[in-house]
């Protein structure tokens, strides 16, 4: 047992669900403010990634860099990160005045994210292999 | 400043026969990604949807989540992590 890398580790996942906090607070704060728009659910779902995050960063910093457990762990926040990317994207944002209501969508970010999230997954799941033994 | 045309031919020429070359070249790669690299996309979008779907409102399960990625994250550290020990000095 290393207390050092522990402290490490807690310290950043404290740090990540503040970090999480305070976004969902702003926009929680935002869906207050402007009774026009409607941002059903992103301040919830915010808080939960960064909750699960918070515990996936423990994972990854409470392991010496460049071991398979550090990889690891970022390879599980990549994936997490790809399924609340894809919850949050999914959400759908309701402007309305009197009379008219938009809904705006931006679903079709997604694919760009998952290109971007795929090609990390599969730098991170090597790296797994490359950390073995360290 | 002026270009000579003898160079602008040759550029030209240079041009001509590389996208003659590439050109087929990219077909094929197009048709490749089409064939097998989309397919693959669309049937990881399929699973992320229905993965996602299955994510509970409930913000309980999270937090348990979370808590047994500390518990992981614990044991890792207490099998793998040894604190450096520190050589004795030669008197």
């Amino acid at each position: 047992m290393n207390v050092k890398l522990i402290t490490k580790g807690i310290i950043k996942s404290v740090i990540t669900i503040i970090t999480a906090f305070g976004f969902s607070q702003i926009i929680h704060l935002i869906d207050i403010q402007i009774p026009l728009v409607s941002l059903g659910g992103y301040s919830d779902w915010v808080l939960r990634w960064g909750v699960v995050v918070a515990g996936l960063t423990f994972i990854k910093d409470s392991a010496t860099k460049d071991s398979w457990r550090f990889a690891l762990g970022d390879f599980m926040i990549s994936i997490a990160t790809l399924l609340f990317m894809f919850k949050l994207l999914s959400l759908e944002i309701t402007v309305s005045e009197a009379g008219l209501t938009v809904v705006v969508s931006i679903i079709g970010f997604f694919y760009l994210s998952l290109i971007a999230t795929l090609i990390s997954i599969v730098g991170k799941a090597i790296r797994i292999f490359e950390g073995i033994g360290k | 400043m002026m270009m000579q045309t003898e160079n602008l031919e040759e550029v030209f020429r240079y041009l001509d026969s590389f996208f003659r070359e590439f050109i087929p070249f990219a077909k094929d790669f197009l048709d490749l990604l089409r064939r097998y690299v989309y397919p693959i996309l669309l049937w990881l979008v399929e699973i992320i949807k229905s993965v996602s779907s299955y994510l509970p409102d409930d913000n309980l399960i999270y937090y348990v989540v979370a808590g047994i990625a500390f518990a992981i994250g614990f044991i890792l550290n207490f099998l793998f992590e040894h604190p450096k020990k520190k050589e004795k000095s030669e008197s």
